[in-house]
């Protein structure tokens, strides 16, 4: 392929993925953009002031907190069910993955429906059922991360251990856990996405009255007219999962890969 | 050892078997009027019948927005992929916006795509100054923008799992063609779309049965009639008639049938599917 | 079957300095076999990686039956390679394998797959058509990268070390099989690797050192005449005692020794000893072949024989102008080979004689 060639698919790849991102970034900047400008007439931040005033702060507090507390549970769930898949410890192994699928396959309206059902009659609160379900959809992404991991070390890494005197516990934790580190490390990040871009298990289970950003901006998208705050809600809620994404990215960068052959 | 580590598998599969298990039983129940907020449970079809009109037309248009969605994130991605395999600067610049993209949550992809194909948007600015000319691509007689959005973001994902499921040992693999005698087309039909087909159908798939079951993107960005099953179960879900409590649930369980109807076969269909990558040999 | 000409080619990769090939030249006759060994690092994969287009030449030409190639890439030259590891296609099964370059030439379905069996009984592969490629051993996968090299049928085959993978008998079976291979198709083949055994099966041997050739010809020749220093030291199995070279002897500590005819090396001259040619005799010799008295420090295994290390002193024959830098009554420590089961134990003295003329040989000091 010519550079020519490649440079120009470049910049339309990078076009595909950035274009529709642009309106929000000058949405979030303009205090009056009346079409049919192409930029606005009015650049300010009171679409942040408007957005703070709808609750932006407190909603993102929430977010921030549903997605640690989601990964933090799904994290160590998809350790251990990635060790068993990822060292074929299990005696059906497609089973566990079919297991797997099912809160992948099935759409999350569903199982919010059937959890909201079965909570009113429990008397769960709502906090829990949602935190539950977020666990139960993030735990296929992280236990298939840490599978893939676990498939690349190799199990006898924890025998070593022993061998050399570290009890089960510690040949896990002091060996086996930092070999798959970046493995672990993802499937965190994964679990925290799901529990912070999370919009129809909290509105339908949360019943409007969890407000994280993804339910703010929902609101404020589908009725406001204020396309600055909503933009400012917009870039809120993506401006944490996408530091986040781009660290791990950067973070895990495949390095010069230019093979030396001698 | 191996069999105490198996077991610790075990809270992480039943957890999700008995909570998505019980939540699927409960939302069927209610579609046959078993599970009412108040009152004796009645089994009757009567949810069923209050849906069934809507329900049609909702495969319909879930059917609309899933499948070019999918089909076209699949070329995308696939398109993305190739580029990154390419090496060098533009493919790690590629790799970033598709990690930055698989950062937005849905929610606010929507919102980005309404304001840039909305009529007020910023594709209407640029390409067509009076507001009559520019096409309605949101809540128009098409879904354009709901597909364009899943499309969009599912393009990138589909990107990332092709990318890497194709390069460990693609530069070698490419190597061996060309000594064999494959021309750069022939290494492209012959040896990269085969080696990259199974995490393509995967992932593709998996686009497929997300894009069944979405609910924000096509509800902000489709129009009131007809509507996919999600906005269809969850509009009825929330209506203050009780009622309509059976046929939201029945609308859930059609998707929710829908979904699992198309990922089931279509999953177990890929011979070469491995979903955990094999142990590395020789390092034992 | 045509014959491959490597010309003067010079690379280095880009951001290095020094270079990975130095003005190479090497040469494979129709139906012949020449095998390249160097150390890690000395090119020898870089040298194969530019005959078969896989990577720019910074200059020097590529020949297959006396036409140019080097504009031409990979895929396009009348040749083939087979890397370390088998890299088979894993969409395909074994007989697609094989199958590959014919049905890019055109063949049908059919017509390769028939194509592709006749291969694989070639390597004794028979019956594996339809298997899986992760259903295979390493030896049976690199049979079958072998059958799939082969069944391109291209005039010159180029293997990059294709059985360091293997274990010692899989690796002589495979030779074994290289041998059959050789005589029922008579292909040209240029061969790489670090193994010497491996190398031996060739015609002819050229040794790579740092990314220029030091000697090419038949192994046996190599191994009695080495023509550098760097040569004998990776073919190994020598004792080097440093001297200088007049009228045909070599003087050094050791005393005057003098060389084979064909020798013809002079001034500044390391003396090589075949280990296997010396021999240890009693301190005090009868026979007039010079010696030098030796301390046994060390002995180690060697298959069904022992290698002695010992350590020398200086004899007392030493004319003033061949006094050296090494002659501060330094001690050089010999090796010589002796049946398992001799009785030469640690602290022994003994005289090393050199008996066989033609075991020695000498190269240019570095």
């Amino acid at each position: 392929m010519t550079r020519a060639a490649r440079t120009t698919l470049t910049v339309l790849a990078l076009l595909w993925l950035c274009l529709p991102l642009i309106p929000v970034l000058v949405w979030a900047g303009a205090d009056r953009w009346s079409f049919p400008a192409v930029l606005p007439q009015q650049w300010g931040l009171r679409g942040w002031e408007d957005a703070v005033r709808a609750g932006l702060p407190g909603a993102t507090l929430i977010s921030l907190l549903l997605g640690a507390a989601v990964s933090a549970a799904a994290t160590p769930l998809g350790v251990m069910v990635g060790r068993a898949l990822g060292w074929r410890l299990l005696a059906r192994p497609r089973l566990a993955v079919g297991v797997l699928l099912l809160p992948l396959a099935l759409p999350p309206f569903a199982l919010s429906m059937g959890l909201d059902v079965i909570l009113i009659r429990l008397g769960i609160p709502a906090l829990v059922a949602v935190f539950v379900l977020l666990v139960v959809m993030a735990t296929p992404y992280t236990a298939y991360t840490c599978a893939v991991g676990f498939a690349r070390t190799s199990p006898t890494l924890g025998e070593q251990a022993r061998a050399l005197g570290a009890t089960p516990g510690q040949a896990h934790r002091r060996v086996v856990l930092p070999a798959i580190r970046n493995s672990i490390l993802i499937a965190a990040m994964l679990a925290f996405l799901v529990g912070w871009s999370d919009y129809v298990v909290t509105l339908l289970i949360g019943g409007g009255r969890l407000v994280t950003a993804p339910v703010l901006l929902g609101s404020a998208t589908s009725g406001s007219g204020n396309e600055s705050a909503v933009a400012a809600i917009a870039l809120a809620t993506l401006v944490p999962p996408l530091l986040l994404v781009t660290a791990a990215g950067w973070w895990q960068r495949p390095r010069s890969s230019r093979v030396r052959t001698p | 050892m191996n069999a105490q580590s198996a077991r610790a598998a075990g809270p992480g599969l039943v957890g999700i078997t008995v909570v998505a298990g019980a939540a699927m039983a409960a939302v069927v129940a209610t579609s046959f009027g078993l599970m009412p907020l108040y009152g004796e449970p009645q089994p009757s079809l009567q949810g069923w019948r209050d849906a069934a009109p809507d329900l049609l037309l909702g495969v319909r248009e879930s059917l609309l927005i899933a499948l070019p969605a999918a089909a076209l994130a699949a070329v995308l991605g696939l398109a993305l992929a190739g580029l990154m395999l390419g090496g060098g600067r533009s493919a790690s610049w590629v790799r970033t916006g598709c990690l930055a993209v698989l950062a937005v949550p849905h929610l606010v992809g929507a919102t980005a795509m309404g304001q840039l194909l909305g009529d007020g948007g910023l594709g209407a600015r640029l390409v067509a100054p009076g507001l009559d000319s520019w096409p309605p691509l949101v809540a128009g007689p098409w879904p354009v923008a709901t597909v364009l959005e899943l499309a969009w973001k599912e393009s990138a994902f589909v990107a990332l799992v092709v990318l890497a499921a194709v390069v460990p040992g693609h530069r070698q693999r490419m190597d061996v063609a060309a000594g064999l005698g494959a021309r750069p087309l022939q290494r492209l039909t012959r040896v990269l779309l085969p080696t990259a087909m199974p995490a393509l159908a995967a992932s593709s798939v998996v686009t497929l049965v997300y894009a069944i079951g979405s609910y924000e993107v096509a509800w902000l960005l489709g129009r009131a009639a007809p509507e996919p099953l999600p906005v269809l179960a969850f509009r009825l879900f929330g209506s203050i008639e009780l009622i309509d409590r059976p046929a939201a649930a029945a609308a859930a369980v059609t998707g929710a049938v829908l979904a699992i109807g198309i990922a089931g076969p279509l999953l177990a269909a890929l011979p070469r599917l491995r979903v955990v990558p094999r142990p590395t040999k020789g390092h034992q | 079957m045509r014959r491959l000409d490597i010309s003067n080619v010079s690379h280095h990769y880009p951001g290095t300095s020094s270079a990975t090939l130095n003005n190479v030249s090497v040469s494979v006759e129709e139906g012949q076999m020449v095998s390249v060994i160097g150390p890690s690092g000395s090119g020898k994969t870089t040298l194969l990686r530019v005959a078969a287009g896989l990577e720019p030449t910074a200059s020097g030409r590529v020949h297959v039956g006396g036409v140019d190639v080097g504009d031409l890439p990979a895929e396009r030259r009348d040749l083939t390679v087979m890397f370390q590891q088998p890299l088979l296609f894993d969409h395909l099964d074994v007989a697609g394998n094989v199958a590959f370059a014919p049905r890019l030439g055109g063949a049908s379905r059919r017509q390769s797959r028939d194509q592709a069996r006749q291969y694989l009984r070639l390597v004794h592969l028979e019956g594996f058509d339809r298997r899986s490629v992760h259903s295979l051993s390493g030896g049976q996968q690199q049979r079958v990268a072998l059958a799939r090299a082969l069944a391109a049928e291209r005039s010159v085959l180029l293997l990059d070390e294709p059985f360091s993978s293997l274990d010692r008998e899989l690796r002589a079976s495979m030779h074994d099989l290289l041998d059959e291979v050789r005589t029922a198709l008579t292909p040209t083949i240029l061969l790489v690797t670090h193994d010497l055994d491996e190398a031996a099966l060739a015609e002819s041997t050229a040794v790579l050192i740092d990314g220029v050739i030091h000697q090419q010809g038949p192994m046996p020749l190599l191994y009695r005449q080495p023509a550098t220093l760097p040569v004998a030291r990776l073919l190994g199995g020598f004792t080097e005692v440093t001297g200088t070279i007049r009228d045909g002897n070599h003087r050094s500590r050791w005393g005057l020794i003098p060389l084979p005819v064909d020798c013809h090396v002079t001034g500044d001259a390391v003396l090589l000893l075949r280990r296997e040619g010396l021999r240890l005799v009693e301190p005090d010799p009868v026979d007039g072949d010079p010696g030098s008295l030796a301390r046994v420090i060390r002995l180690r295994p060697a298959g069904t024989r022992q290698i002695v290390s010992l350590v020398t002193d200086t004899d007392t024959d030493t004319d003033t102008d061949t006094d050296t830098d090494t002659d501060q009554g330094s001690y050089g420590v010999v090796e010589v080979e002796v049946a398992m089961g001799s009785d030469v134990p640690v602290g022994s003295q003994w005289r090393v004689q050199v008996p066989l003329i033609a075991s020695r040989w000498a190269v240019p000091t570095v």
